[in-house]
């Protein structure tokens, strides 16, 4: 599986349209086989046509994103996963291990965006298997919204739901 | 002798961040946030409590966080820098147009403490910019029709080729605006759209507009003009109406498109174009080169790519999508607080047809606007057409009909049902992803597949997809 993070130094990039730099991570089977640094100093839909059409990404995680943006890969097969900020390489470990990415959400869009992904979450997060390969075993990659288990709620306290 | 006013104090200053519509934050050395008012917590659509202590581009999410923040010049250089425009994306995902101003933050000995940061939205100013000058943005066009979504994935490559373009449809579907987004995602974003009729206009008066005139060209050109190819420049010319164009102006513009020349009426000289050009049609131009009345070769140069626009019956799922867009937009603009549609209107309005497509939606919903004072817009407040029976024949709901047995509740179901029809075909039967477009889950799906009494076919999305594998 291919994943395009938008990086910003060692920091997640805070917004999609701004963002140069991508850092492209492929996996199998929870395991980082290759990464690369891709510089793609575009026009957003050259930088679209690039990460779908070219790179041929599977998972895009990045800063803000506007929803339209957000259709725009959308439609063309790539799952989004906005509104992620914090030190890229912590995002990276827990990604592939399959863990919760609720600490690297955005303030103030925990409610929006993750509670619509929780609700679009059908199956409680499997006990095995890492998170990429639970998307290419669901056949959700191609599809909109989020892979299971992907966010948990979280309490205020940070206690999980 | 006066006495010289106390100064105010900490809580007074405290009264005053949290009364200004201005969003107003605070940084220390590190990037964090120290403190944050009402107004930033409304525009950025994140609270006080989340935001302090974060890395100020985690909550601010603008454009020059990455690359020429204004707050870090400031306190770089110890100075003010004011009004810069950029923009931000709130926690809904919408891009929110600013002017920013910055300024370091220092103690009685002149050493930068931080900074601070004051912001202004300015959607209302935006959205009566863009209404006045007919602009459109991308974020005009939004959908979850399978259709649409097709276009949508092709949008980037198309914006990118520089090919014309043809794009077709029935009125009011979005062509102009479907052309609008192919300009603002090409490279030739920030230079000119022009938009021009060519059916509201006589073939002498069109060539005129399109190619300008040398004065004395004729009576009345006093004076040279450039025309709209010559001021679309390098940016975009978008010729609706493209069918209803004669015969001698159908030459002309294909010798425009081979050549990529024009000549100005009354002129020797020609000028070379660089515009690129996308037309939009509500006919059917091969039924028109059959017989005659659209050239063939010109249909060929238009049509290198198309797009065909849905009709608004046809993206049911759509209408409650429109009209959110519609009432926020209208509430920027006129300063309101509406909060929506109430449910009764809402099943009318799921329940017409729209021969006038998006447009005819979007004028009810003005129409409905006007006439609500505040809070939802309802049945009392649309226009009476829409109860006069004349919606779908094959529907079985009878709006307003004096004998109809429907209830309300019967009127919101069968809306309901037809939007969950829609929704599965357009999934070809397949439960998760219609239930994941719905926005519900797939036992919520389940029950509602239950109460209408809705038979999924033998074959669907999950079964082929199996027997691709």
């Amino acid at each position: 599986m291919k994943v395009a993070v938008t990086v910003w130094g060692d920091w997640i990039s805070p917004v999609f349209d701004s963002a140069r730099t991508f850092l492209i991570l492929e996996t199998q089977g929870g395991v980082i086989i290759n990464r690369r640094i891709e510089k793609v100093d575009m026009n957003l839909s050259g930088k679209i046509l690039e990460l779908v059409d070219v790179v041929r990404i599977n998972v895009l995680i990045c800063g803000a994103l506007s929803i339209e943006v957000e259709s725009l890969f959308k439609a063309g097969g790539v799952e989004v996963i906005p509104f992620i900020s914090g030190a890229v390489e912590e995002m990276i470990s827990s990604f592939v291990a399959g863990s919760d990415l609720a600490d690297f959400i955005m303030p103030g869009c925990s409610r929006r965006c993750c509670r619509q992904r929780f609700e679009r979450n059908f199956e409680k997060q499997k006990s095995v298997g890492s998170y990429c390969d639970r998307i290419f075993e669901n056949n959700s990659i191609r599809n909109p919204g989020m892979a299971p288990g992907y966010f948990r709620k979280k309490k205020n306290n940070n206690e999980e739901v | 002798m006066n006495k010289k006013p106390e100064p105010l104090s900490h809580v007074a200053h405290e009264i005053i961040l949290e009364s200004i519509s201005d969003g107003v934050f605070t940084i220390d050395h590190n990037r964090c946030i120290t403190s944050f008012n009402r107004a930033a917590e409304e525009i950025t659509g994140t609270s006080r409590e989340d935001a302090i202590g974060r890395y100020c581009w985690e909550v601010f999410r603008s454009n020059m966080c990455e690359e020429d923040c204004a707050l870090q010049r400031s306190m770089r250089e110890g100075k003010s820098f004011v009004n810069s425009s950029t923009r931000i994306i709130n926690s809904q995902q919408q891009q929110i147009p600013i002017t920013v101003s910055t300024s370091p933050l220092k103690d009685e000995n002149g050493r930068v403490l931080g900074g601070v940061e004051t912001f202004r939205d300015h959607s209302q100013v935006e959205e009566l910019k863009r209404k006045l000058e007919g602009t459109r943005r991308l974020e005009d066009m939004v959908s979850r029709n399978g259709e649409m979504k097709k276009i949508f994935n092709l949008l980037p490559r198309v914006a990118e080729s520089d090919s014309t373009v043809l794009i077709t449809g029935e009125t009011g579907t979005g062509k102009e605006l479907l052309a609008a987004a192919v300009h603002n995602l090409s490279r030739r974003k920030e230079q000119p759209f022009v938009a021009v009729n060519c059916g509201a206009m006589p073939d002498s008066l069109l060539e005129s507009e399109l190619f300008g005139y040398k004065a004395g060209a004729f009576t009345g050109a006093e004076k040279d003009r450039i025309g709209l190819f010559g001021a679309a420049g390098k940016g975009t010319i978008f010729l609706d109406e493209i069918g209803d164009t004669s015969s001698a102006f159908q030459v002309r513009l294909l010798r425009v498109l081979q050549e990529k020349e024009f000549q100005p009426l009354g002129s020797v000289k020609k000028i070379r174009t660089e515009a690129r050009v996308i037309t939009a049609t509500n006919r059917d131009l091969v039924s028109m080169v059959e017989q005659g009345s659209f050239r063939r070769d010109l249909l060929y140069r238009i049509n290198v790519i198309s797009f065909h626009l849905p009709p608004l019956r046809e993206r049911q799922e759509d209408i409650p999508l429109l009209i959110d867009r519609f009432v926020s937009k209208m509430n920027r603009v006129k300063g309101r607080e509406i909060s929506g549609v109430e449910q009764k209107a809402m099943a009318c309005l799921l329940a017409h047809d729209y021969p006038g497509n998006i447009r005819e939606l979007e004028n009810i919903i003005e129409h409905g606007f006007v006439l609500c004072p505040e809070g939802e817009i309802t049945c009392e407040h649309l226009p009476a057409y829409l109860f006069a029976g004349t919606s779908r024949q094959h529907s079985t709901i009878s709006v307003g009909k004096k004998n109809s047995s429907c209830s309300v509740r019967e009127l919101v179901g069968m809306s309901e049902k037809e939007h969950i029809l829609a929704v599965l075909k357009n999934n070809n039967y397949h439960r998760l992803a219609a239930a994941r477009e719905l926005g519900i889950h797939k036992s919520t799906l389940f029950r509602k597949l239950k109460k209408y009494h809705i038979t999924l076919p033998a074959t669907d999305g999950r079964s082929s997809r199996k027997g691709s594998q």
